[in-house]
């Protein structure tokens, strides 16, 4: 019971540590409104998308890891603790993604602009630029020189000259570890097995609440297959996934799938599943005002920035598509599993299980011979 | 059995403790890439000449404590590091009877930086435009990226105190064409230079 204290403690210390990273918590203030800082505020809402969409992929891979094991359930009720951690391998593709560029580039008339990649340097892009998300590296300034001298700008409020722009760099990350869960988790009689997540995590007095919610049913013997072995499983999967908060966070996701798993005597289980997966909703910011008259905000080309507007971030995930495998191991009231599955970050997951309420003993059957040619075995199962 | 039940009790302790030990190890990475983040600022330096002579040099300034979002983080800095800097000429006149604008060329315009209050006064080449024709220039950025040679002493340099202040300089050769020892004054020149630092901040 110690050991499992020591891992609970140290597992929600780093799931609430994982949660507030997920959130963005190092570049918000907590308040009534989730308030973006100055040091970033150089940044659209559709850039925004962009730079974090491996982030949300990374988040909504998270949710949907450990969702199953084995597809084999017993007609009894069961109740265990699940805590179970996942990593995500980034691919080179989420290094990177379009940037939207401030509407006035590629109009000569208005600017001109270069950029220096190694020994390339390019004139007068329009729409969109390559530059690093959260995961990738060091960002590409965009230099303009505003043909005209003096007065505003023409359709764009308050602009006198579209200045240069920066966007935000990557953290240079291959690997990321994904949110730490701790589950409960139910079986039915109706092999049905339920898991359940909680957390409320208090940001500033204003909680934003972490829930989901993942049913399977076991249904290969009501179709016949498997018929004579009890060891072996398919079951149906949907999940439901929730984090939000009364201002400035909603985000869902579902998962729909069917696994399948066999299992031997001697407690080890094999199994594999695929997946279809999405993740949306929205992140909503007030932007730290900035009062000065001159510097880059003040000067920014992109309106949203200059105007501080709100800063609203659509949330998605690469990811729909999920095919896992992995292996199980039970003795007793514990069980371990670990499992790795291909998805647009592909993922690694283990966990370990404690079963307070289990009958599942399983029994090895005996073997008659009843003639020489003719040899029957005994039913397979569970002990009742 | 029993040899059964003590194999697998042993591979669940084993696992129970090196998983957890594993893994922690992973979100103690995962959590140190994200205690820093690195902004990148764009300063901007605008250059008027008036009356001036080339070859000759002129002294822009800036004080990163103007900018907001330098000053407001500032005990959160962990390192300033130059990155790319622009050059254009926003707007030159020649003198009647000079070569026509559309001629004019410089051999190298340099920029260096110095900090205000560096007392060796140490000049470090940012780096330099070759056969600088103006027509080329004229509002249209040239991108230089600063050398990591360059880039590593500044930084260092940018971490004593008071560095926040710094010049950079511009130095014009002589116009092309131009005869040594003389001087070619041009009326007014009016250049930008854009320099963006990447600041990296703990958070």
């Amino acid at each position: 019971m110690t050991l499992i204290r020591f891992m609970q403690g140290r597992i929600q210390r780093i799931f609430l540590i994982g949660i507030l990273l997920s959130l963005g918590s190092y570049m918000m203030k907590a308040d009534e409104n989730l308030e973006i800082t100055k040091e970033f505020n150089l940044i659209t809402s559709a850039n925004a998308a962009g730079y974090f969409k491996p982030f949300f992929t990374s988040i909504g891979e998270s949710f949907n890891s450990n969702t199953y094991t084995v597809a084999r359930f017993v007609k009894n009720w069961q109740i265990g603790l699940d805590i179970s951690v996942c990593g995500m391998f980034i691919p080179e593709s989420q290094l990177t993604f379009d940037a939207a560029l401030p509407e006035q580039y590629g109009t000569t008339g208005i600017t001109q602009t270069s950029e220096l990649r190694g020994a390339t340097e390019t004139r007068n892009r329009s729409g969109m630029v390559v530059q690093p998300t959260i995961y990738g590296g060091i960002s590409t300034p965009t230099f303009s020189a505003a043909q005209r001298s003096r007065g505003p700008l023409e359709g764009a409020k308050d602009l006198k000259q579209p200045g240069s722009v920066t966007y935000l760099e990557g953290n240079n990350i291959s690997f990321m570890s994904g949110l730490p869960s701790i589950q409960l988790s139910v079986g039915f009689p109706s092999q049905t097995r339920l898991r359940l997540r909680f957390l409320p995590i208090p940001i500033s007095g204003n909680s934003a609440t972490y829930f989901g919610m993942m049913v399977s049913q076991q249904f290969n013997q009501w179709v016949g297959l498997f018929a004579n072995d009890s060891l072996a499983g398919i079951a149906l999967n949907v999940g439901y996934h929730s984090l939000s908060r009364t201002k400035g966070i909603s985000i869902s996701s579902f998962a729909v799938g069917l696994h399948a798993s066999k299992t031997w005597y001697s407690g080890l289980s094999v199994y594999g599943g695929i997946q279809y997966e999405g993740m949306s909703g929205s992140l909503n910011f007030v932007r730290e005002q900035d009062n000065s008259t001159t510097g880059t905000i003040n000067d920014s080309p992109f309106d949203e920035i200059r105007l501080q507007k709100d800063l609203n971030v659509n949330v998605e995930s690469f990811t729909s598509i999920r095919i896992g495998t992995g292996v199980s191991f039970k003795v007793g009231a514990i069980e371990l599993h670990a499992d790795t599955a291909y998805a647009s970050q592909p993922v690694l997951s283990a966990g370990i299980t404690f079963w307070f309420l289990s009958n599942d003993t399983l029994v090895k059957p005996t073997t008659q011979v009843t003639s020489p040619t003719d040899t029957t075995t005994q039913p397979e199962g569970v002990k009742p | 059995m029993k040899r059964l039940n003590t194999t697998s009790a042993i591979i669940i302790i084993v696992a129970a403790f090196i998983l957890p030990t594993m893994f922690s190890g992973c979100y103690t990475d995962t959590i140190d890439s994200f205690s820093t983040f690195t902004v990148q600022l764009p300063l901007h330096f605008t250059s008027q000449w008036r009356d001036k002579a080339a070859p000759d040099s002129s002294l822009d300034s800036t004080n990163l404590n103007n900018y907001t979002e330098y000053r407001d983080n500032k005990d959160k800095i962990q390192r300033t590091i130059f990155y790319q800097f622009a050059y254009w000429i926003d707007s030159l006149r020649v003198e009647p009877g000079d070569p026509p604008i559309d001629q004019v060329e410089f051999d190298t315009i340099r920029y260096y930086l110095f900090f205000k209050h560096d007392p060796l006064r140490i000049k470090y080449l940012l780096g330099e435009f070759r056969n600088v024709k103006v027509k080329d220039y004229f509002r249209i950025p040239h991108v230089i990226q600063v050398s990591d040679a360059v880039s590593k002493v500044l930084e260092t340099a940018a971490k004593a105190e008071n560095r926040q202040e710094f010049y950079t300089t511009a130095e014009y050769s002589r116009a092309v064409g131009q005869p040594v020892g003389t001087k070619r004054k041009f009326p007014y020149i009016d250049s930008r230079f854009d320099l963006v630092i990447r600041v990296e901040l703990k958070l």
